[in-house]
């Protein structure tokens, strides 16, 4: 029966895990200030198309045919929560566990002019350490909050925007599973200075050794968009955190990095006195964060929920995740986005035109890790001749390299400011298409018309 | 890998050194043909034709992404490849030539014919270029089935480069066969020739893909995948090193000017170290991203570094299905010994890919070690006065190797052996002597001694032949470099016709191995009854050379068994013995029981590394 029921209500848009994003009526408030600042032409102006269905990169993702009794009955709570807010929530099962229990990542888009595969996105994700088959699920507590409370503008701050929660990565676990559960940790089980089994007890005969660890890795290795992991974790693990001994030189974050992670802890506030963690405290070999912060470059965070919490006790609280919710709220606020804030248009010849942008990254979070392919620009509708730029306010700009139109920029770290001029060649009036692309940041185009500034 | 539309494919490169040195004719020299090219070919005669069974399989097991990565072969497909065999050969001297995929294959499937009920075949999961590359189980005949027994594993070239160690282990495969009588019924062989089927098919074709997988990757993070790969920029028909000046460079030409020495304060002029080739994708970078993926030798997860602080590690460790294949196959067996045979350095090499890193060594898995390489010196006749680890024997680290992660989790002694070695022709007299004087340079070795340590060979063997001195190329960039280096087939390979050499005493190493693996026997030394009250005590021997192992979870345990009607009143139905060291005995374990006069009482002992052994006590 329950079967049924939570299959008709996801019905074939869980089953295919597709993503509908209605037309781009939201106003992209990145878009909004290019345009007022470079009179350059949005792209809402041509985004007059109708829905579009959008595939996740999650190939493959299927709901199973019969569904376990999973802890927590949270299979139904997922089901009703997309059912109550369809245009806003999608679900998925990513995997199962050990035990047959399904994974599920819940979606969270608003409609947008971006399909939300595109936009920059935050996992906020909770697995369980002990058997709690009572206890209110915290990433459900606090999703069903945002959607509640009139305090956050869901519409708004998800059009631009990806959330994706995940509310339990061990339900073995938490079930209380012994054959599945008990022997192999989940949180050991990563790739990242995974210690074998003679060493760290748990961590199995090698990293993703269980169904669960490597349906995560899977997941997120295929959502370059993600940006930051927020944890809501059992204060045992936050209280073990502390005293950790030094990591390696070739583990230590870039001081950029490390600033934004700092950022977003900052970002945190609750009365209680719950403890909230990043790297390196969090650092632990095997770890899911561990994975998430040394091979994708992610900035993770995480704070102490309290775990027993029981759903008779939630539900005599007004606002019980309120503080989590918040949260939430202000790290989505503080996902990477560029803004494109001046330009200068120069004639050089008859047909030779110099273009000055200055690109910016308000951050607080860097649009690439360290290293990896940052910023590219793209230009268009015009022949592009040479690209140069400089971290301003330095005046001596460095050749870009350019291939087929394409601009390499590389990173751009949160706060940091980088002057672009490009030569190209185009007749008068014509207009110059220009789309910044970076990981982990919206792709942001716009268009400048070739007339000489101030004429 | 979009290995047909590659210009490499089609540029066959001469290896001239293999005809002046091993005065081989080049028809002689066997080039593979890797299955993704067959696969690709529309041309049927433009292939050699692999096995049309094994193909069968690889196709199965690729469209059934769910199945088993590893499986013993059904009795159908063992029949299969037995008719695959070539039928009768029975090769009595060793190869003078390297096998492709086909032979190699063929030749697995002689030893399932001529030895039905002392082999087993063992198929992997393939290769990412869809090369399935199997393994056989070798014993001598004995009631114990194969998959039961104590195990060693001698596994060929996992680094997709060391074409002599694929040889080896068919050629110790091949011995062992015509020696079964030499081994314990309760040994068994798992022998997989060709660990890395993707590198070491490209290799022998003339293909560089530096022993990478054919998974695409895009290494540069320009959103293009290996479009910026190794070429021969100065059209002699061969892909050779190339030297980049850098004021930054980490190398400087020494004072024999063909070798490297690292950079020191001041010294000047400095150069990058690269494969020869140009910038094929204008980005103001050399070979950034070259064809291939992963380096299954670096995949495995002790050590691993991560996917961007070591090149073809892997987005994960064991994230290729072939490397998990071959984990759970160790995981699943009795795997005592894990023997990788790769490499240059013609020594005998223990754990420790990484210094400081894991695994780190005990006093007794130090002993056992030791053990081993007395073993490999008298076996080969070859000379290695110390314990080295990889990154001793390197001079350098080795991230995610087999050999760490089978010691850490399979729990079974591992050791990477190099076949081939610059030392191996330093000869005297008739006797084999690889006159390895290994240094007190373990601590301090430079990462460049391997080259120094070839220049005799070099020089006094091939009298220079096999290094091109460095001459300089202008890039299209206008950027002036020294191209030169080794040949293909020289160092990191044995011409042909010195591959014997290079084989020689293995065989003999694994029929030592074989017999120094611990054993363990029950000894009955006290019965006495009175009436139905009855009292025993045992002793468990091990009369072996090497301890019944390390880890805590592979301890010996004794267990008892009663019959219906017995009771236990002193002792325990479970006993923890522990490891036993090699020759020596364990403890005395006493039971008082009540039993039946018709009924014995069985006792079993058992380990990680051993076969349960049982014994009938009948007081």
């Amino acid at each position: 029966m329950i079967v049924a029921l939570i299959r008709s209500v996801l019905g074939a848009a869980v089953c295919v895990f597709v993503l509908f994003a209605s037309a781009a009526h939201a106003q992209d408030e990145t878009q909004r200030e290019a345009t007022e600042s470079t009179g350059a032409t949005g792209q809402e102006e041509e985004a007059e198309e109708p829905a579009k269905e959008l595939e996740l990169p999650l190939a493959g993702l299927q709901i199973p045919k019969e569904l376990p009794e999973d802890p927590n009955g949270l299979s139904m709570e997922v089901a009703e929560l997309v059912a109550l807010h369809p245009g806003l929530l999608r679900a998925a099962v990513i995997g199962e566990s050990a035990g047959g229990r399904p994974l599920w990542v819940i979606v969270a888009a608003a409609p947008g002019f971006l399909d939300p595969n595109e936009r920059p996105a935050l996992m906020l994700a909770h697995w369980a350490e002990s058997p709690a088959s009572n206890a209110s699920n915290p990433v459900l507590g606090c999703l069903r909050q945002m959607l509640a409370s009139n305090e956050f503008d869901l519409e708004s701050l998800l059009s631009e925007r990806t959330l994706l929660l995940a509310p339990q990565l061990n339900p073995d676990r938490v079930a209380g599973d012994e054959t599945h559960g008990g022997k192999l940790q989940f949180n050991q089980s990563f790739p990242a200075r995974w210690q074998p089994e003679s060493i760290r007890p748990g961590s199995g005969p090698y990293p993703l050794s269980s169904p669960e660890s490597l349906a995560v890795v899977e997941f997120l290795d295929l959502n370059p968009m993600l940006s930051a992991v927020a944890v809501l974790s059992s204060p045992s693990e936050l209280s073990s955190s502390k005293a950790k001994p030094a990591l390696p030189k070739e583990f230590m974050l870039s001081s950029a990095d490390a600033k934004a992670g700092r950022a977003l802890l900052d970002l945190w506030s609750d009365d209680a006195g719950s403890l909230a963690a990043g790297w390196p405290n969090l650092a632990s070999p095997g770890s899911l964060i561990d994975w998430c912060v040394l091979e994708l470059g992610l900035v993770c965070v995480s704070v102490e929920i309290e775990p027993q919490r029981t759903k008779t006790e939630i539900a005599a609280q007004a606002t019980p995740w309120l503080q989590s919710a918040r949260w939430s709220a202000r790290l989505l606020q503080a996902l990477p986005r560029i803004r494109v804030m001046k330009n200068n248009v120069v004639r050089l010849g008859e047909d030779l035109w110099q273009l000055d942008l200055s690109i910016w990254n308000p951050g607080p979070l860097g649009v690439a890790r360290t290293g990896a392919r940052g910023l590219t620009a793209s230009i268009s509708q015009v022949d592009l001749l040479y690209a140069a730029g400089g971290l301003e306010p330095s005046v001596e700009y460095a050749l870009h390299h350019q291939l087929n139109g394409d601009v390499r920029i590389g990173a751009l770290p949160a706060g940091v400011r980088r002057n672009l001029r490009l030569v190209v060649r185009g007749a008068e009036a014509e207009q110059a298409r220009i789309e910044l692309r970076a990981p982990r940041a919206a792709t942001f185009g716009f268009e400048i018309t070739l007339i000489e500034s101030g004429s | 890998m979009q290995l047909k539309g590659h210009p490499f494919r089609s540029k066959a490169i001469l290896n001239a050194s293999w005809i002046l040195l091993g005065g081989l004719a080049s028809s002689q020299v066997s080039f593979a043909a890797p299955a993704p090219l067959q696969a690709e070919s529309t041309q049927a005669d433009e292939t050699v034709t692999q096995d049309p069974v094994v193909e069968d399989e690889s196709q199965q097991e690729q469209q059934d992404s769910q199945a088993p990565a590893t499986e013993a072969v059904s009795e159908a497909e063992a029949t299969q490849l037995e008719e695959s065999a070539t039928g009768g050969d029975q090769p009595v001297a060793p190869p003078a030539n390297y096998s492709d995929l086909s032979e190699v294959t063929a030749q697995l499937a002689s030893w399932l014919q001529r030895a039905p009920d002392s082999s087993q075949a063992v198929v992997l999961a393939p290769s990412r270029g869809g090369l399935v590359a199997s393994g056989v189980l070798l014993g001598a005949p004995g009631p114990r089935p194969l998959e039961e027994r104590t195990t060693i594993a001698i596994i060929g070239a996992l680094d997709g480069i060391s074409l002599s160690g694929a040889e080896a282990s068919l050629w110790i495969g091949e011995q062992l066969l015509q020696r079964l009588d030499e081994l314990s019924p309760d040994v068994a062989f798992a022998i997989l020739p060709w660990g890395a089927p993707d590198g070491l098919a490209a290799r022998l074709s003339g293909f560089c893909i530096e022993g990478r997988n054919a998974l695409s990757t895009d290494d540069d993070g320009d959103g293009l995948m290996d479009e910026d790969g190794p070429d021969d920029v100065d059209g002699d028909g061969m892909l050779m090193q190339m030297l980049v000046p850098d004021p930054e460079g980490p190398w400087v030409r020494g004072r024999d000017k063909r070798f490297l020495m690292p950079a020191g304060e001041g010294d000047y002029p400095r150069y990058r170290l690269l494969r020869e080739g140009s910038d094929n994708d204008g980005d103001g970078l050399l070979n950034e991203d070259g064809v291939g993926g992963v380096v299954l030798d670096r995949h495995f997860p002790v050590n691993w570094r991560g996917r961007d602080r070591v090149s073809g590690a892997g987005a994960w460790p064991l994230a290729e299905a072939r490397a998990r294949a071959i984990a759970d196959r160790l995981l699943s067996m009795r795997t005592a010994i894990v023997v990788v045979l790769q490499g240059n350095h013609g020594l005998m090499a223990q754990p420790g890919g990484v210094p400081g890193g894991l695994p780190q060594l005990g006093p007794a898995e130090l002993a056992s070690y030791s053990s081993l390489r007395r073993l490999f010196v008298s076996s080969t006749g070859r000379e290695q006065a110390l314990d080295m680890s990889l990154s001793d024997v390197t001079g350098g680290q080795r991230a995610g190797t087999l050999v760490d992660w089978a010691h850490s989790s399979v729990g079974a002694l591992a050791i990477e052996v190099s076949p081939w070695g610059p030392d191996l022709t330093r000869r005297d007299s008739n006797a084999l002597d690889a006159g390895f004087r290994t240094p007190q340079l373990t601590a301090s070795m430079p990462p460049h001694w391997g080259d120094q340590r070839w220049i005799h060979w070099l020089d006094d063997v091939h009298g220079g032949r096999g290094f091109v001195d460095w001459y300089p190329v202008q890039l299209d960039n206008g950027v002036t470099t020294l191209v030169g280096g080794w040949e293909p087939q020289t160092c990191l390979n044995p011409p042909p016709a010195e591959l014997s050499l290079a084989l020689q005493g293995l065989p003999d190493f694994a029929v030592e191995l074989a017999a120094a693996l611990p054993r363990l026997e029950l000894i009955l030394v006290e019965q006495r009854r009175d009436g139905e009250l009855c009292s025993f005590s045992v002793e468990l021997i091990n009369p072996g050379l090497l301890p019944t192992g390390f880890s805590k979870s592979a301890e010996v345990e004794l267990e008892l068994e009663l019959p219906p009607g017995a009771k236990l009143l002193v002792g325990s139905m479970k006993v923890r013995i522990g490891q036993i060291p090699g020759g020596a005995t364990s403890e005395r374990s006493t039971w008082v029981v009540t039993l039946p006069r018709a009924e014995p009482a069985i006792l079993r002992a058992k380990g990680a590394w051993i076969a349960p052994v049982e014994l009938e006590v009948r007081p």
